[in-house]
């Protein structure tokens, strides 16, 4: 068991140096989150009215403003990569190193996944901290410690399900040569149906149901929810219970793709 | 006067033979240029995805009615064409360009180094979605609003497009051409990249010290919403010689950048 951790921790450990070694290219990624929450920012200071308990798609304006600046951070945060490594290995055969050697390819993966986001969540909690800091003094954000509490709860259960669901994603290069843009296009879809452009709630209600019923709002949406306090503490049980059935499911459909996947895998002439 | 047009004869066929040359290696990709296509549309719907709120919010956005907002999109999503389709992959692959020592091959040519490096590549399907979704967008905004489409509107049109593709043109190549001096510009691509966003809503929800620079200092604004404050009926006299003279200027700013910048660069294979 302790031989297991080892390894797994070392995998990891390499994820986290891999992240120092980027850290400029992550902190400007971070600039660029700045735009699309200072256009949507604007975009909303416009339609609300000003001074009035207005609500739109379900969210007075700081609630919204307060939505818009989490779920940029948040859907930064989550951001997988590991899904074109993935098929690289997969391509030009590099996979045949892992399938003899004593690792298994998805626990590297994870541990190696989990490691970059460790360091990139030091960061990114200190801008967040920052943003919301900002947001209560300026726009009365009320912010709970029971809501900090289980946003980092449900950041985790987001991190998992992210990887899991381009875990999914990244099989399908077992079948599919010629990826091309393919993971950036389901990226889009993705990103935007977990609330991460805007919330659920502008698709109208039977979207919103339909949204609602799949994994993808507990990556991004979920966890801004609750530290916006738009989902209480004692309520957010039943989205966790939902987000480990999902958790649950998208794993044995991640075991089934890869089963069937490597039996498809010919490493010719690596 | 003859050798200039002559002159730029000569680059229209060059670069009508360069698009030509780019199909044909697209179509030896077909993987590539489908999945390339539904990456953009995976975009098309977040850029509409604002449309959507500006309607179902069912309110104006700083004076424009959500009918108003789709041209104002619509002029987005077209211009976007050009950038995504026409420029923004050349001026991005510059850096790669010099690293590998593949500019000096460039260098050597017998046509205008710029216009080589920053119009080899194109993309004919992401430029067609593009072009042909803002032309309906646009179309299906004026409609709504009960304008006619008269020649002079288009004709005017058509040439606040041009004059916002060619200062988009200029503004991007701005700062890649430190790419010279600082051989890498991932981080400065990614960053001014996300500006182009800001292009999504109506510039008059920036405020007017945000219109202000976004229209005299950093004209994002002369892309998009000019063209669409042109066929809205809503361009002011000072806004029409700012988008006559915009061009001029910032091309020849880009031009003196290019020069300047080309000054330090060091061959990488020699």
């Amino acid at each position: 068991m302790s031989d297991v951790i080892a390894k797994y921790g070392r995998c990891f450990g390499v994820g986290l140096r891999n992240s120092f070694a980027y850290r400029i290219n992550f902190a400007f990624s971070f600039l660029a989150a700045l735009s699309p929450v200072v256009i949507q920012t604007a975009l909303w200071t416009n339609l609300y009215k000003p001074g009035s308990a207005d609500l739109l798609f379900g969210f007075n304006y700081v609630q919204m403003i307060a939505y818009t600046v989490i779920a940029n951070l948040v859907s930064r945060l989550v951001r997988t990569g590991f899904e074109y490594e993935m098929n690289t290995d997969i391509r030009t055969g590099g996979l045949d190193r892992f399938l003899v050697k004593p690792i298994g390819y998805f626990g590297f993966r994870m541990s190696v996944f989990l490691g970059a986001k460790a360091a990139q969540t030091v960061l990114t909690g200190m801008v967040l901290a920052a943003a919301v800091a900002v947001m209560t003094a300026f726009l009365g954000f009320p912010l709970h410690g029971a809501a900090v509490a289980t946003f980092a709860g449900s950041i985790l259960v987001a991190l998992m399900l992210n990887f899991l669901i381009f875990w999914c994603v990244g099989c399908v290069g077992f079948w599919l040569t010629e990826i091309g843009f393919l993971f950036e296009a389901v990226r889009i879809i993705i990103i935007t149906a977990s609330g991460g452009i805007f919330p659920l709630s502008v698709f109208g209600d039977l979207g919103e149901r339909i949204l609602d019923a799949l994994p993808f709002r507990f990556t991004i949406q979920f966890p801004t929810e609750i530290l916006c306090g738009r989902i209480p503490v004692h309520e957010a049980a039943s989205g966790f219970a939902l987000a480990g059935a999902w958790i649950a499911a998208l794993a044995l459909l991640d075991r089934f793709l890869w089963n069937r996947g490597v039996r498809r895998f010919a490493a010719v002439g690596s | 006067m003859r050798a200039v047009l002559k002159e730029i004869r000569k680059h229209f066929k060059i670069y009508a033979m360069l698009v030509r040359m780019n199909i044909m290696s697209q179509m030896e990709y077909r993987a590539n240029f489908v999945t390339g296509m539904m990456m953009e549309i995976g975009y098309l719907i977040v850029k509409i995805l604002y449309v959507v709120v500006a309607y179902r919010a069912g309110r104006s956005i700083a004076g424009f009615t959500p009918d108003e907002v789709i041209v104002f999109v619509g002029t987005y999503v077209l211009l976007t064409g050009f950038y995504a389709g026409v420029f923004m992959m050349n001026l991005f692959q510059l850096p790669g360009l010099i690293q590998d020592g593949s500019f000096d091959m460039l260098m050597t040519k017998p046509v205008s180094l710029q216009f080589l490096a920053t119009f080899r590549r194109s993309d004919i399907g992401i430029f067609l979605i593009d072009v042909t979704a803002g032309i309906i967008l646009v179309s299906l905004g004026l409609s709504r609003l009960g304008s006619s489409a008269g020649l002079p509107r288009v004709l005017g049109y058509a040439f606040f497009v041009a004059s916002g593709a060619a200062v988009g043109y200029a503004l991007y190549l701005i700062p890649q051409s430190l790419v010279f001096r600082l051989l890498n510009t991932a981080s400065i691509a990614e960053l001014t990249d996300s500006f182009w966003d800001f292009n999504n809503v109506p510039m008059i929800v920036y405020g007017k010290v945000g219109k202000f620079i976004g229209v005299f200092v950093i004209p994002m604004f002369v892309i998009t919403s000019f063209p669409a404050l042109f066929a809205l009926g809503r361009m002011s006299v000072l806004y029409a010689i700012w988008g006559i003279i915009a061009p001029v200027l910032f091309l020849t700013l880009a031009r003196v950048c290019w020069k300047a910048g080309l000054r330090h660069y060091t061959s990488a294979s020699g």
